[in-house]
């Protein structure tokens, strides 16, 4: 299936409530949406949660959506405000550790580098907002201008939060790497 | 195009390695349950019921003001069938070896009793392929659906369900009704089997 040439049909179609159109929105977005509500939450529970509030906000108001080829972008829009709903309404439900991560479930038992859980977890040690201006641009490889939209933020700011975020990214890892290295030393 | 990716255009990472680092997670394997579109689908079925009691059915059955009431050998504990051409009472019993006529609107009536110690919070409807499909004359766009939702307390209130089908290819087909509890667990299941034959 060619997802972009049919997404307006399958919108339309599930406008009118056609089931199956549905279930297929949201088997080809599912997964793209499901890593940004990880990121987001940082737990493996509240980001299915949050991923399921997200697709039963967008289809039952999916007629406000303008542009069918935003629909991705517009379904992380409206989990991150769901999410941001979330903190403010629960504050305390959202002190998640780092440390909580299960890779293996997370990753449904599929091979990943142990540079890779340690990026992840470094990663999901810094705020929200520098965060996930690293997993719209650099890692879901959104622009500036679809990053704005989502975050809802103007697009001179994702420019200049993400300058920030790269740095303090940047920094973490150093640190992360000369503190292994000097562990691996003295021991 | 505005990505501003590369190492060596616009803000670049302090150093190599941590840029590759980050794109490296583009490549990690997270997947979300296997069972995530289907959870979806079912509490967006019973948001709508729960929004709008009865939904189309309800409204398409506003319409049907006098029913004639008679069950007949297919009942079960709790469960009662009278399956009729609508407005016109076609055969009552036994329903299994009755065959319907393809194109025609059938009303399936399923008499509903409470439970005793049940939690039954919901019931799902399917039709098992494209020999079937729901049939409104007022929500067409019903026959595009395969799945429906009815709340518990609305067919309690009605004392039954009323499922609008029409036969769309000839031979046995059924009708899946499937009870749940409010934490979405499987209370029960109902099968209503039909046989389907092309009109005179």
């Amino acid at each position: 299936m060619n997802f972009k040439t049919d997404l307006s049909e399958l919108i339309k179609n599930a406008i009118a409530g056609h089931g199956a159109s549905q279930e297929q929105l949201i088997l080809e977005t599912q997964k793209p949406l499901y890593t940004f509500c990880l990121h987001l939450t940082k737990n493996k529970q509240i980001a299915e949660d949050l991923v399921n509030d997200t697709y039963l906000k967008a289809l039952t108001s999916l007629k406000d959506l303008k542009d069918a080829s935003l629909f991705l972008p517009w379904l992380k829009k409206i989990a991150r405000n769901l999410h941001l709903d979330f903190v403010k309404s629960a504050p305390q439900k959202n002190q998640v550790l780092v440390e909580d991560y299960e890779f293996l479930d997370l990753t449904q038992g599929q091979e990943i580098s142990t540079s890779q859980i340690d990026t992840f977890k470094l990663l999901s040690s810094m705020d929200e907002d520098d965060r996930m201006i690293l997993v719209l641009v650099d890692i879901q490889d959104y622009s500036y201008s679809e990053t704005a939209q989502i975050l809802e933020i103007a697009e001179g700011t994702v420019k200049s939060r993400l300058s920030r975020a790269r740095d303090k990214f940047a920094d973490l890892y150093l640190q992360k790497k000369d503190g292994t290295k000097n562990s691996s030393r003295s021991s | 195009m505005d990505k501003k990716n590369d190492l060596n255009i616009n803000n670049p990472y302090k150093s190599q390695e941590s840029f590759e680092a980050i794109k490296s997670l583009k490549n990690l394997p997270l997947e979300p349950s296997p069972f995530l579109a289907k959870r979806v689908l079912r509490n967006l079925n019973a948001k709508a019921q729960t929004e709008n009691p009865f939904n189309l059915f309800g409204r398409f059955f506003g319409q049907f003001k006098f029913w004639p009431s008679f069950t007949v050998a297919l009942a079960s504990i709790f469960f009662s069938i009278v399956v009729f051409k609508t407005g016109v009472l076609i055969k009552t019993n036994p329903i299994p070896v009755e065959s319907y006529l393809l194109g025609q609107t059938y009303v399936i009536r399923m008499d509903i009793r409470p439970l005793p110690n049940s939690d039954i919070a919901y019931a799902e409807i399917s039709l098992p392929d494209d020999s079937l499909e729901f049939a409104s004359q007022k929500f067409s766009e019903i026959k595009l659906q395969k799945k429906l939702v009815v709340g518990w307390d609305s067919m309690l209130e009605k004392q039954y369900m009323p499922i609008v089908v029409q036969g769309k290819k000839a031979g046995s087909t059924k009708v899946i009704v499937n009870f749940y509890d409010s934490d979405h667990n499987l209370v029960t299941t109902k099968e209503i089997s039909l046989y389907f034959k092309a009109g005179v």
